[in-house]
């Protein structure tokens, strides 16, 4: 059962003014907190002003794939440290199709990296996907048993293998798309790993491989959610920016930041 | 008694009637064709229910202050009350009466539902209510004193035993503290943070980390089952100077010894603790230590915690004295409890298994004001049933759905007679239908570690300020 918000004209200015909030409200925090250490006003905009780069919410970066190739992406990190998440485009398209995604879960307490495939988005590499989960665990502030991937129409494969390569994937949020046979294969012997799934209706394809990929995991956490007239992958946000809210809650409640759903680390 | 009505007022009360309809129709219909807007009618339950979590620096995922804050969030907002995932409350509401239940009220959720479905729309600003005043970097309540603990390293592998350090207590002169809250710096890695205060003894040093080293297999379960959570009385004792990496190892006693109780905790997801709606404190003497008891947990990230404790304190002696029991890793009396902790063993895939209960009899009247049962990830349910001295029995806590994320403190007011019993039952899961067990497959004994167990009763209760401790509960 999936509720749809009537179309509110506000709510473009709404999501713009969100990630300024953020970028604000941070360096809002780390002025006080600075203040609040040393004291005095002006030692602390000089503090907060001298670390400044590591208060900004995102940043572009570039990593190299195996073959040198070099990959642009753009990372969140997430100040006091915790899990990450990579964000996986639909073919023909690009990383900035999460730009709002990618602020919201960075909000919520994750580290974020959206990057782009080669060839203008149309070529989707397992070894690029390697790199980009290098770069992450690479981060001081990515805790690197923890980790969770989103996949995007063509995305979904590599998602889904991205899992089955590295067992600190979690979990996996995936849009209209569907897996291999050996990336069914996975799914259907890896209950440890809940999946999200969620397709438009009459994006018929789509939604049937998502049915059936989701239909493969024995976690009881896995879960479909079918839209009507919402497009495709990343595409839905358009019609339906509130299943970026359910995207959040779902790792949340998946992949938590913190308390004690986070499994210790004793070796 | 019969009331009798005069016949010829009947049609009076009718007509009466009749114009209190017309009067309140129109007043019914404009309220049926209002919108609900956020302004008008969900900031107000929001400001009451939420934004205590849900505003910058708190443990919510996002802000519900504004609304451009939470419009992104609508549509969750409406699953999360509907479902009753949010707020946070656990108790059956059929057992108990409790004076912090964060559930929401059935017409709360109607104005949610109402606001998304139709649109969740802003409406006017000058229908919201004013601004709440929060407290200031990141406080629930306002401290009149502050104290930051000193910075600690929490490595990325590795299993931190619990630890104890020691400090003057922040305060100059006899103080009475009626409200306390531990703010984590790093919530991932914190798995709890206690203290108490006692007089100072000349043996305990200050500002010096401390623990025994625990006897364990290789995947870090106690090899001593024997009950306890901080490892054997005599033994090797670690120290660790705050900043510094090395470890000094001695054979004996611990140094650092808590003659009392722990009377503040932060858990995850437990709110400050405040004594002032019921005109209680801790006396805490001019001269006394603070005694802290830590447990950090590693998580896979090498992060530096820095936490602060905030209290609020008065010149004028409360009415009464807040007494805590927190369970058998206490030491010493009054908070001594018959559970059999060192006979817990769940086995593989138990899906419904009871842990040995609590027995405490209560050897003076008093008010029981808060219970905050623990468990670790999987604890399923606990259950506090008192038992009067004639012999009735009463249910006076049921959590049929433990969840140990959000260790809730229950606030209550329960007068409690001399020789009544509370008997305190938990039950585990330990099967795979638990999403956060780490491995059904393997036997769980008590212990301290979150890949352990614990079933501890937590109980506070208040005694008159000038009565004495001892002797209150067996």
């Amino acid at each position: 059962m999936t509720v749809r918000l009537k179309p509110d004209t506000t709510y473009e200015v709404v999501v713009s003014a969100f990630r300024l909030r953020v970028k604000l409200r941070r360096t809002a925090v780390a002025l006080a907190e600075a203040v609040r250490r040393t004291g005095s006003w002006l030692t602390a905009i000089i503090v907060v002003l001298s670390v400044a780069a590591p208060i900004a919410e995102s940043a572009e970066i570039s990593f190299k794939a195996a073959d040198g190739f070099e990959l642009k992406g753009t990372f969140h990190p997430v100040e006091r440290g915790g899990p990450a998440i990579l964000l996986l485009h639909q073919c023909n398209a690009d990383r900035w199709i999460y730009d709002q995604l990618a602020t919201m879960l960075n909000a919520a307490g994750y580290n974020v990296l959206a990057f782009d495939f080669r060839q203008g988005g149309t070529e989707t590499r397992p070894g690029d996907v390697d790199a980009a989960l290098s770069f992450l665990i690479s981060q001081g502030t990515v805790n690197e048993r923890a980790l969770g991937v989103v996949g995007g129409s063509c995305g979904v494969n590599q998602a889904v293998h991205a899992a089955r390569r590295h067992p600190a994937v979690r979990t996996l949020v995936l849009l209209s798309g569907g897996s291999d046979a050996e990336g069914e294969a996975f799914i259907r012997s890896s209950p440890r790993i809940p999946i999200y799934g969620i397709a438009s209706e009459e994006d018929t394809d789509a939604a049937a491989a998502i049915r059936k990929i989701v239909g493969l995991s024995a976690n009881r956490e896995s879960r479909v959610d079918m839209l009507k007239d919402a497009g495709h992958a990343a595409s839905m946000f358009g019609r339906q920016p509130e299943l970026q809210a359910d995207i959040v809650i779902w790792f949340r409640s998946n992949l938590p930041p913190g308390g004690y759903g986070l499994p210790p680390a004793i070796k | 008694m019969v009331t009798r009505i005069s016949v010829a007022a009947v049609p009076i009360v009718v007509l009466l009637m009749l114009a209190s309809f017309w009067v309140a129709a129109p007043i019914a219909s404009q309220d049926a064709v209002r919108p609900v807007t956020f302004h008008k009618d969900v900031l107000p339950v929001l400001q009451r229910n939420c934004q205590s979590c849900h505003r910058p620096g708190q443990i919510g995922p996002f802000s519900m202050l504004t609304y451009k804050d939470a419009r992104p969030w609508a549509k969750a907002i409406k699953q999360a009350v509907v479902s009753r995932a949010m707020p946070p409350w656990f108790a059956d509401p059929r057992y108990g009466h409790f004076n912090n239940d964060r559930s929401l009220k059935q017409a709360d959720i109607n104005t949610i539902v109402g606001w998304v479905d139709s649109g969740a729309t802003e409406g006017d600003r000058g229908d919201a209510p004013p601004p709440v005043e929060w407290p200031e970097g990141g406080w629930q309540i306002k401290p009149d004193v502050s104290f930051d603990l000193p910075p600690y390293a929490v490595p990325a592998r590795g299993i931190r035993e619990w630890e104890r350090i020691a400090f003057p207590a922040p305060f100059k002169e006899d103080t009475w503290v009626t409200s306390v809250e531990i703010l984590p710096g790093v919530p991932a890695v914190v798995h709890h943070m206690c203290f108490g205060f006692q007089r100072h003894r000349p043996a305990t040093p200050y500002n010096l980390f401390e623990w025994m080293e625990v006897p364990r297999d290789e995947d870090g379960v106690m090899k001593n089952r024997d009950g306890s959570t901080r490892g054997p009385r005599d033994g090797i004792v670690v120290t660790r100077k705050p900043g510094g990496s090395e470890e000094e190892r001695r054979p004996g006693r611990a140094a650092i010894v808590h003659d009392g109780t722990n009377e503040f905790c932060y858990l995850p997801g437990l709110p400050y603790e405040d004594y002032r709606p019921v005109n209680a404190g801790v006396f805490v003497p001019a001269g006394s230590d603070m005694i802290v008891s830590l447990h950090y947990t590693s998580t896979g990230l090498g992060v530096v915690d820095r936490s602060r404790v905030g209290f609020t304190t008065t010149k004028v002696p409360p009415a009464k004295k807040f007494l805590p029991q927190d369970g058998p890793e206490g030491e010493n009396p009054p908070i001594g409890v018959q559970q059999a902790n060192a006979t817990l063993a769940i086995p593989p895939y138990a899906g419904n298994h009871p842990g040995p209960p609590a027995e405490i009899k209560f050897l003076k009247d008093v008010e029981l004001v808060w219970f905050r049962p623990h468990a670790h990830v999987r604890g399923k349910s606990v259950q506090y049933t008192l038992t009067y001295p004639d012999g009735r029995k009463e249910v006076v806590l049921d959590v049929p759905r433990y969840n140990f994320n959000w260790q809730l403190t229950y606030r209550t007011l329960l007068k409690i007679p001399r020789g009544s019993t509370m008997r305190v039952q938990f039950v585990y899961d330990n099967s795979a239908a638990n999403k956060y067990n780490p491995d059904p497959g393997k036997w769980v004994y008590y212990g301290g570690q979150s890949w352990e167990e614990m079933g501890t009763p937590n109980m506070g209760f208040l005694i008159d300020r000038d009565a004495g401790v001892d002797g209150v509960i067996q």
